[in-house]
């Protein structure tokens, strides 16, 4: 049986391309839950109709295939709760307000 | 099964690249023709380099960037796929020997067949456009501000181009009634505040939250806009139309004038809302843009007060520097900024997108080379500051310099976002 660590760490590699983020550590991620051969992942978008929305849903369900082949994998995508700036990790939150300009 | 996760929604990466790739040839053109006929420019807005200038930036640097663009954000934004790709590649056909055709026609000044072929290509274009952008967003589950603004910006393209043409028969069938400027004027107001306008407003308060996460501001400023710009643009033209010409531009280009004012500062509400502090150089070009915005939007208010002004004894048409200062000043910064924000977006999700997890990956800012549109941001702004000069004192020399320096920019802009198509292997990643 895998953990919710385990889970979230293979979630890890999954980036907002643009900000340059992961969707752990911005937050992205409510809830995983595995059971017998399930992984289920409860996640968000910052925004509904985020650019991303497609490339962000399809590489985390891939990653987790790819990692945990014998799981089967279901994204939930949600928007309730909103996602609010507050969910960023503090690793998150400082890279976002202190970057410097390019 | 997730939500929209068996939706493929991924642009095309062809189609789109072919359109962004014809919009930056379009702009060397532009800028090349430009400095072969610099004198012309010294005319009045009627004459043949800047029709043919005008239209090569609209309908190739302008058009083909906002088709590409919007064949690449409209399925994201409304998370609904492209309706048709291949009527995209068709339309495209249409559009370029279209523009050729046209540009021809305008440049050598001879308004015959070849424009109204050229005019009728573009209109074909324009129809397939629609058609498919309108299929695209009535595909969508629910509507959205942005999808709003570009079915406006749709309807505005298409009575642009179909009055475009008409008054191109009109040069040698004379049927309109009334003054054939007076008429342009409200082709161009259709184009440049309708159909570009409603689009860039559109857009922007979707595009600028995202790369800047800004969270926590209002749209009611955009909806504002809507209703202002909508009653600007109708009311400016149907005066027209109807003969009210002095006393309907006094009341409807300060509405127009209001509308972009009101969006400027939706831009400024979302920039102040921003969670990512820092500002990479897309977003720097285009805030200068939209500034530009704020400038060409005084000097077109001034226009219904000063229509030309006297140096040496010449008489210098005010609406050839409005035009510079929003064609060159607020459009082209603004589409540069975007492109630097937009492409790498389009490489990455076609290239490194398949490879996330699998091994490191570069961002986005990674795909663009810093040297070359640092170099180009300082470049493009310069020049515009010395092409403005010589057409306000009227100096051929200082013209031409500035579009030297311009042309140069543009260059460097062409190569910059060449590079981002070159694939980046983890070395350089390192």
């Amino acid at each position: 049986m895998i953990s919710s660590e385990q889970v979230l760490e293979k979630l890890s590699y999954v980036i907002d391309p643009e900000l340059g983020l992961n969707i752990v550590e911005m937050g992205l991620v409510y809830e995983t839950i595995i059971k017998e051969d399930v992984i289920l992942v409860k996640m968000t978008l910052t925004t509904p109709g985020c650019p991303m929305h497609d490339t962000i849903v399809t590489n985390a369900e891939k990653t987790l295939q790819r990692a945990f082949p014998q799981y089967r994998i279901f994204i939930d995508l949600v928007w309730e709760p909103a996602w609010t700036p507050e969910a960023l990790s503090p690793e998150a939150k400082k890279k976002i307000y202190y970057g410097e300009d390019e | 099964m997730a939500k929209g996760i068996n939706i493929f929604m991924s642009p095309s990466f062809k189609l789109i690249s072919l359109h962004f790739f014809s919009a930056i040839l379009s702009l060397l053109a532009a800028v090349v023709l430009m400095m072969v006929s610099y004198q012309g420019l010294f005319w009045n807005h009627f004459s043949p380099v800047i029709l043919a200038v005008t239209h090569l930036m609209v309908l190739g640097w302008i058009a083909f960037t906002i088709f590409g663009a919007m064949f690449q954000l409209t399925p994201v934004v409304l998370q609904t796929p492209l309706w048709s790709e291949k009527l995209g590649f068709v339309q495209y056909g249409f559009h370029l020997i279209g523009l050729v055709l046209l540009i021809y026609s305008f440049y050598i000044f001879a308004f015959n067949w070849i424009t109204v072929i050229g005019g009728s290509l573009l209109l074909i274009a324009v129809v397939l456009f629609i058609i498919n952008n309108s299929m695209t967003i009535y595909g969508a589950k629910e509507n959205n501000i942005t999808g709003v603004f570009m079915i406006a910006g749709n309807i505005y393209l298409f009575l642009t181009v179909v009055m475009g043409l008409m008054l191109a028969i009109n040069q040698f069938y004379n049927y309109l009634p009334g003054n054939h400027l007076k008429l342009l004027t409200v082709h161009a107001h259709l184009g440049m505040a309708g159909w570009i306008g409603m689009i860039i407003c559109g857009v922007s308060v979707k595009l600028i939250p995202m790369f800047n996460l800004s969270h926590g501001f209002s749209f009611k400023p955009t909806w504002v806009v809507f209703y202002v710009l909508n009653v600007g643009i109708v009311g400016f033209s149907l005066s027209r139309f109807f003969g009210f010409d002095s006393t309907g531009d006094y009341i409807f280009i300060p509405v127009i004038a209001v509308a972009f004012l009101i969006f400027f500062y939706q831009i400024l509400m979302i920039i102040k809302h921003r969670l990512k502090k820092q500002m990479d150089l897309g977003i720097k070009i285009s805030l200068f843009g939209y500034s530009t915005l704020v400038v060409a939007t005084l000097v077109g208010v001034a226009l219904l007060f000063v229509a030309n002004y006297t140096i040496d004894d010449k008489s210098i048409d005010l609406a050839v520097i409005y035009g510079f200062i929003l064609i060159f000043g607020f459009f082209s910064q603004l589409i540069m900024g975007q492109l630097y924000k937009i492409v790498p977006f389009l490489i990455w999700l076609h290239y490194y997108s398949k490879l996330v997890g699998k091994q490191k990956v570069p961002l986005t800012k990674d795909l663009i080379n810093k040297d070359f549109s640092r170099a180009q941001y300082y470049l493009t702004n310069s020049s515009n500051f010395v092409v403005l000069a010589g057409f306000v004192f009227q100096i051929g020399e200082v013209l031409l310099a500035g579009l030297g320096l311009y042309l140069a920019g543009a260059i460097l802009f062409a190569m910059s976002i060449a590079q981002t198509y070159v694939r980046k292997t983890e070395d350089d990643l390192k």
